[in-house]
């Protein structure tokens, strides 16, 4: 519940801690990193800003570099007995206060940058619209500090390290962390039963003797990366960027002699012969960029299990970006395949977490991953040990039966055919060639190939703790969620599904998303799911109505 | 599995009729200037307006007896059940142990007609249970039990 937060216990041995000094470096170099689009501008293509001086754009990077150096010294944070607060702002000062039970997950970034210098970005998650940010802290300060909020007492069920093992802080913690540290241990003696030896905390780069590796890279996964797509987004953002200069570009390779060599080339080669090369030049160039962002983003992934009740998540090539998730938060897995990936048995997995830092669109889906697209076989043996189980992952699921596949037939023959009019309409108007109806010919014709796929997508399973939901082809994505996780329902029905006696469930849950649906599942198979994961909820709504106490 | 036992106040109806009335105004209006403004174009303007009159009269006529029948809700003593919609019909649970916040709202227009409205929240990003058109008592009345019982849980109810 999100209410006021209880006053701080500890004022006494809170001294307020500065972000590392080194970061006074860190600022003015990014800064020029910005600014340097603007300086290809300028110095390669000859394009000065019409009419400015020289020195105008310096003056753009200065006062930024000023406001970086000026935030160190004006931001500081503490942490207390319940809360942690960071306080920032030159002229207006904010404080931001986060309760410590709160903390769900704490995300350990390092840009190139900042691992140069030992330095690392943490970001705080609560749950609240905004995480908390300690930009630029030492690694080692990172470290003890993830393992500070995390380890210290959420998730009833785990074994929390035992206070002889701690290791002593590290030469570079503030002093102000030891005072902190020895309430806190000394709350788990009394609690915790089982002692158990514990590694470094929570490390950033390394696993230490106590954390199960469950997960590990193989670069051979970077040949899946072009069924990612993700290069497609590369090269529109390339050609995003070059966009802006095209006009200079283009005349510099057309005018040069390899661009001109080029264009001879391609137009003797006839239509046909030049549009397949520059179409294989074009898919060549997104596989390549696919690979390479691949590379930059999960490289080195591995995922651990800290016996304190956290999983770990490290990947990263350049940038370095260490995840912890609380366990205790985690309601189940989704698996997302997207169309492409699977023709080569291709997925990845993500952990559906609550209190998940939500961006305004929605739920941020960046760091809750579990495996990058991965081989589906590796993809399940990770998943099935996060879940502790892996029944969720392949147990056969039930299908809607005939209702649900006619309804998917009727839909894409629709769409298709819709397509096709709105195209056929549009060429009575506008002088389109004959050959755009083709596409919409493609459409409808391959709608009933589209449909049966999408049927055999459908499917839902209760096995175990779990509930299983599996829908859709772009991507096909199957949920996983713990049973105790949900957190009510949504039973909608559309004229036509009630004519065809289904209806779509909703499990709604505090974690990912939201909700995980099961899509067009016949009345009686619903209202049974539902009576299966929610006993005696259901049961009142169903029999004769009482006058409730709200009447 | 059966409706929400309950109906919203009947008042409701002729609070829903003023505010879609409320609302075709502006169309209304704006078809009028057009053809204030444009003498010229009445070929156009008298099918447009006509059409657009049509489609006003029928929802007015329509929507404030469908929405009382759909708009229904429920609360037990272990959940607040609710049912909305038009042609898409939705029928969501919560859990009273889920519940996590309960507000009341009085819109200007619901305060005219002495109604008001009740959003129960759980810790979904998936939405509200939402009841609206109820009597400004019974609003009250149903936010202090509901809160009454969710603050004795004491877990975070996710």
């Amino acid at each position: 519940m999100s209410g006021a937060l209880p006053p701080d216990r500890v004022d006494r041995a809170q001294s307020w801690r500065r972000l590392s000094p080194r970061m006074l470096l860190v600022h003015p170099v990014q800064e020029v990193l910005q600014f340097l689009p603007a300086l290809f501008g300028v110095v390669i293509l000859g394009r000065a800003n019409d009419g400015m001086p020289w020195w105008f754009e310096i003056v753009f990077v200065a006062i930024p570099v000023l406001l970086g150096i000026s935030r160190w010294f004006t931001t500081s944070y503490t942490i207390g007995q319940d809360t942690i607060r960071l306080r920032t702002g030159l002229l207006q000062r904010k404080t931001l206060t986060a309760n410590l039970e709160r903390v769900r997950t704490v995300d350990a970034v390092a840009p190139p940058l900042h691992r140069l210098l030992g330095l690392v970005k943490v970001m705080i998650g609560t749950g609240a619209d905004k995480p908390f940010e300690l930009n630029g802290l030492r690694a080692a300060e990172a470290r003890s500090l993830r393992a500070e909020l995390l380890h210290r007492g959420v998730g009833p069920a785990v074994a929390r390290p035992a206070p002889g093992s701690e290791v002593p802080a590290s030469p570079t913690d503030s002093p102000s962390m030891s005072p902190r540290t020895s309430p806190a241990t000394a709350q788990w003696t009394t609690e915790q039963g089982p002692r158990r030896p514990v590694e470094p905390q929570g490390s950033l780069t390394g696993a230490g003797d106590q954390e199960t590796v469950l997960g590990r890279f193989r670069p051979a996964w970077v040949l899946l990366a072009p069924f990612t797509l993700s290069g497609l987004l590369g090269v529109v953002a390339v050609s995003g960027f070059l966009g802006q200069y095209s006009g200079a570009i283009v005349r510099r390779i057309s005018d040069s002699e390899g661009g001109a060599n080029l264009m001879g080339y391609l137009q003797g080669l006839g239509f046909w012969l030049a549009a397949v090369q520059v179409g294989i030049a074009v898919l060549a160039t997104v596989a390549a960029l696919s690979m390479i962002s691949y590379t930059l983003a999960y490289w080195g992934y591995r995922l651990t299990r800290h016996p304190g009740g956290t999983l770990h998540v490290t990947r990263g090539l350049l940038t370095t970006r260490a995840t912890s998730l609380d366990e205790a938060r985690i309601r189940g897995a989704r698996l997302v395949e997207p169309y492409l990936m699977r023709l080569v048995s291709g997925a990845k997995a993500i952990a559906l977490t609550t209190g998940f830092n939500r961006t305004e669109d929605g739920v941020n889906l960046v760091n809750n991953l579990l495996t990058p697209p991965a081989p589906r076989a590796v993809v399940n043996t990770v998943t099935a040990a996060v879940l502790g189980g892996d029944a969720p992952l392949t147990v056969g699921l039930t299908e809607h039966g005939p209702a649900a596949r006619r309804r998917r037939h009727i839909r894409a023959l629709a769409v298709g055919l819709l397509v096709l009019v709105l195209v056929a309409w549009a060429r009575t108007i506008a002088d389109w060639p004959a050959w755009v109806l083709v596409p919409a010919v493609v459409l409808v014709v391959s709608s009933p190939a589209l449909a049966e796929q999408r049927y055999h997508s459908l499917g839902h399973a209760l096995v175990g703790d779990y509930l299983v939901a599996r829908a859709d082809l772009f991507p096909r994505e199957r949920s996983m969620l713990r049973m105790d996780g949900v957190i009510g329902w949504t039973v909608s029905q559309t004229l036509f599904q009630r004519r065809a006696g289904l209806v779509s469930l909703h499990a709604t849950t505090a974690a990912g998303s939201g909700q995980v649906s099961v899509t067009d599942v016949p009345q009686s198979q619903g209202l049974a799911v539902i009576g299966a994961v929610s006993p005696g909820l259901l049961a009142q709504f169903v029999q004769a109505p009482e006058a409730g106490p709200g009447r | 599995m059966r409706e929400p036992a309950n109906l919203v106040s009947p008042k409701a109806r002729t609070m829903w009729l003023v505010s879609a009335l409320l609302g075709w105004l502006f169309p209304l209006a704006a078809i009028l200037g057009w053809a204030i403004l444009a003498p010229g174009q009445r070929s156009w303007q008298l099918p447009i307006g006509l059409a657009v009159a049509l489609l006003a009269v029928a929802h007015l006529a329509v929507m404030p007896q469908w929405r009382f029948r759909v708009h229904r809700w429920e609360v037990t003593d272990s959940a607040v059940y609710t049912q909305t919609g038009w042609i898409h019909l939705e029928r969501r649970i919560a859990p009273i142990s889920r519940i996590q916040t309960v507000d009341s709202e009085f819109g200007p227009l619901e305060r005219l007609f002495g109604l008001g409205s009740v959003t129960v929240t759980t810790a979904s990003a998936a939405g509200a249970l939402k009841v609206s058109g109820l009597e400004r008592e019974l609003v009250e009345r149903m936010v202090g039990e509901l809160t009454a019982i969710t603050a004795r849980s004491s877990s975070d109810a996710t």
